[in-house]
């Protein structure tokens, strides 16, 4: 098994209007997300929701502190999963899964550190 | 507080430094991580390269499956660290020493977890 | 320093009509401690900032026609907590939230200790915050002025401003940025960025488009009084003196600055209506921060700016020692602008030939800056290049948006 990241990325747009009761949907989307995994024998490991880009807050060389976020795109990263995969098709099958309505996800392998010191 | 602390490059700007010179910073990280233990949650993961990444994106009927990354932005997530700090202060002051920032093209973005 | 006994005095006991600027006077005194303690109090510094700016706009509503109450403080205070409970009830969670609030009677005194509001400016002056909303920011929640009257300031729309504060706000308590006063290393940095607020609130107050040069004095009046709260909160900090003194020596010029709407270049002003007083009490103040040791670009400014305040007309300055403390201060802030401001200096010292060098050397990132244009103007003029020098001040003029920075340049190009 592996380790791969999933990163959501999704237009911080689609959640600024939805009405309240959509929230309680993309909860369960998530949940169901959580229990497919399993059911196709992946893991997760980790997972995260990040708080809106405008709470983003970039240091960049120097040490120099800015508002906003550094990577500037329509589609920002609102949250990620850490999952356990067979290899890369079995990772995308899953993350096909992952509820991301406002944009899309993007999956990368986790680098070993077990065997990379870095 | 838990922060999310992002660690982006712009791969066409970082490409302007020497090889040792990238090197050397990137085994200082190593240091870096240990030095930092204690505000380390479990929650963290260092990403291969970019072009290791493979997108699905929805909006259609069915998710479409591509290679390379979701956004086109120059600037690309290299990997990423939850910490548990009292504030932002001390989040950035510690994000101030990320051996990387002296590489060109190098920024570290802090957002909060969201708790529910 | 507190100036609110003598307003409501003023004001004949609360019962006379109060004045704008008696009115600025008495909420900026107030506005900060009780943003602070009512942040304390509900923790959450945007219900706070809602509740007491809401507050403001009722009193400035009242007391422009019934007059200034006599405790002015005690007033807004009230009326705040009563806005408070009033959104918290629109919540849905509110009896949670009301049964967490201490006892306002138990809680920590709303008039406590002065600094209170320091560790609440720089929590509008952090780095995490754009410049622009910094600003909008403190003018708001440290000066009480109303959302229109930040938009007549800074010449952006009231929505804009109203979104930014929102926003600043908003991400201050998300964020978990903390309302205190930076220590040890971090603090030279963060305070010069809350005195580079304080420098730009002075200067916008004199660049209000289509206003006149003596238009909007208020916005000075509150840069100088903010300038002086941190200088006197933080007494061994050399820098927060050097801005105080070199606002002062500024202020002390403004009557002869502007004259009948009209703007008077420093070498013609009249010296007759410098404010002395201000002047010494400037160069006071920057003695006071010379003694503490520790230089800094805002001294050196104070500095260039005493060296001005010397001269008995604008034949006697000692351009030498300008030129030398603009040296001086390039070696803290290597902008164009200041470097700008020493070709100025290098004119006089150099002739107008090293002068025209140097601004050249700026063009790249000054083209479009109306002063670049009027600077490189007056260097060819001197140069007796009097049609390319008509250009630049006809190019400075189209960019200029101050009616009597407009005048004084249109006046150039008629000669």
């Amino acid at each position: 098994m592996s380790q791969f990241a999933i990163l959501i990325y999704e237009d911080p747009s689609f959640y600024e209007t939805m009405p309240p009761e959509g929230w309680a949907t993309v909860v369960d989307a998530h949940h169901t997300f959580t229990e497919r995994v399993s059911e196709l024998g992946g893991s997760l490991t980790g997972g995260g929701a990040l708080a809106p880009v405008t709470t983003a807050t970039t240091i960049t060389g120097g040490g120099t502190v800015t508002d906003g976020p550094f990577v500037r795109s329509r589609e920002a990263l609102l949250g990620y999963y850490v999952v356990e995969a067979r290899d890369l098709e079995h990772a995308v099958e899953l993350a096909k899964l992952c509820p991301a309505s406002g944009g899309g996800v993007e999956v990368r392998p986790l680098v070993d550190t077990a065997t990379n010191p870095f | 507080m838990k922060y999310v602390i992002m660690f982006t490059t712009t791969p066409e700007l970082e490409a302007a430094a020497s090889p040792e010179q990238v090197e050397q910073a990137y085994r200082r990280t190593y240091d870096w991580f240990g030095t930092h233990r204690e505000v380390m949650t479990e929650s963290g993961a260092q990403l291969q390269p970019v072009t290791t990444a493979t997108t699905v994106s929805h909006g259609g009927d069915e998710p479409v499956v591509a290679d390379g990354p979701f956004s086109e932005a120059r600037e690309v997530i290299g990997g990423f660290q939850v910490i548990d700090v009292p504030d932002l202060d001390a989040a950035i002051a510690i994000v101030k020493t990320w051996p990387l920032l002296e590489l060109p093209g190098v920024a570290v973005e802090i957002r909060p977890i969201v708790v529910y | 320093m507190n100036e609110t006994d003598g307003a409501a005095a003023e004001s004949g006991r609360g019962h006379a009509a109060a004045s704008d600027r008696l009115l600025a006077r008495v909420i900026r005194e107030e506005s900060a401690r009780i943003v602070a303690a009512l942040t304390g109090w509900l923790g959450s510094l945007d219900l706070a900032e809602e509740a007491v700016a809401e507050a403001i706009e009722e009193a400035v509503r009242q007391w422009r026609t019934r007059g200034v109450p006599p405790n002015p403080g005690g007033w807004l205070t009230q009326a705040a907590r009563h806005n408070a409970i009033d959104r918290l009830r629109r919540e849905k969670r509110y009896r949670e939230k009301l049964a967490l609030l201490a006892d306002p009677a138990d809680a920590a005194p709303l008039t406590g200790e002065p600094d209170e509001r320091l560790p609440l400016l720089f929590g509008c002056c952090h780095p995490a915050i754009s410049p622009d909303a910094q600003l909008a920011l403190t003018l708001r929640a440290i000066c009480g002025l109303t959302t229109a009257q930040i938009a007549r300031a800074t010449l952006a729309p009231e929505s804009t401003v109203a979104q930014r504060i929102v926003r600043a706000k908003r991400k201050i308590g998300a964020t978990g940025i903390p309302l205190r006063i930076p220590e040890g290393s971090e603090r030279a940095a963060r305070l010069d960025i809350v005195l580079t607020v304080v420098s730009v609130m002075y200067s916008e107050a004199h660049l209000v488009a289509g206003g006149d040069a003596a238009a909007d004095r208020d916005l000075a009046d509150d840069a100088v009084w903010l300038a002086r709260v941190v200088a006197h909160e933080l007494p061994r900090e050399a820098e927060a003196q050097g801005l105080l003194a070199l606002l002062l020596f500024h202020r002390a010029r403004e009557g002869a600055r502007a004259v009948d709407g009209e703007l008077i270049l420093l070498a013609d002003q009249d010296r007759a209506r410098w404010d002395r007083r201000l002047i010494a009490e400037a160069q006071a103040v920057l003695e006071k921060a010379a003694k503490l040791r520790r230089p800094g670009r805002w001294q050196l400014h104070a500095a260039i700016a005493a060296c001005h305040s010397d001269t008995r007309d604008g034949g006697d300055t000692d351009w030498l020692q300008v030129l030398t403390l603009y040296d001086m201060l390039l070696a803290y802030d290597r902008s164009p602008v200041v470097r700008l401001n020493r070709a100025v200096a290098l004119a006089e010292v150099d002739g107008p030939q090293a002068a025209l060098d140097e601004v050249d050397a700026l063009g790249r990132a000054l083209t479009g800056y109306h002063l670049w244009h009027a600077v490189r103007a007056r260097m060819l003029r001197h140069l007796g290049r009097r049609d390319e020098a008509m250009a630049e001040d006809l190019r400075a003029l189209e960019l200029t948006a101050n009616d009597a920075e407009r005048r004084l340049l249109a006046a150039r190009v008629d000669r």
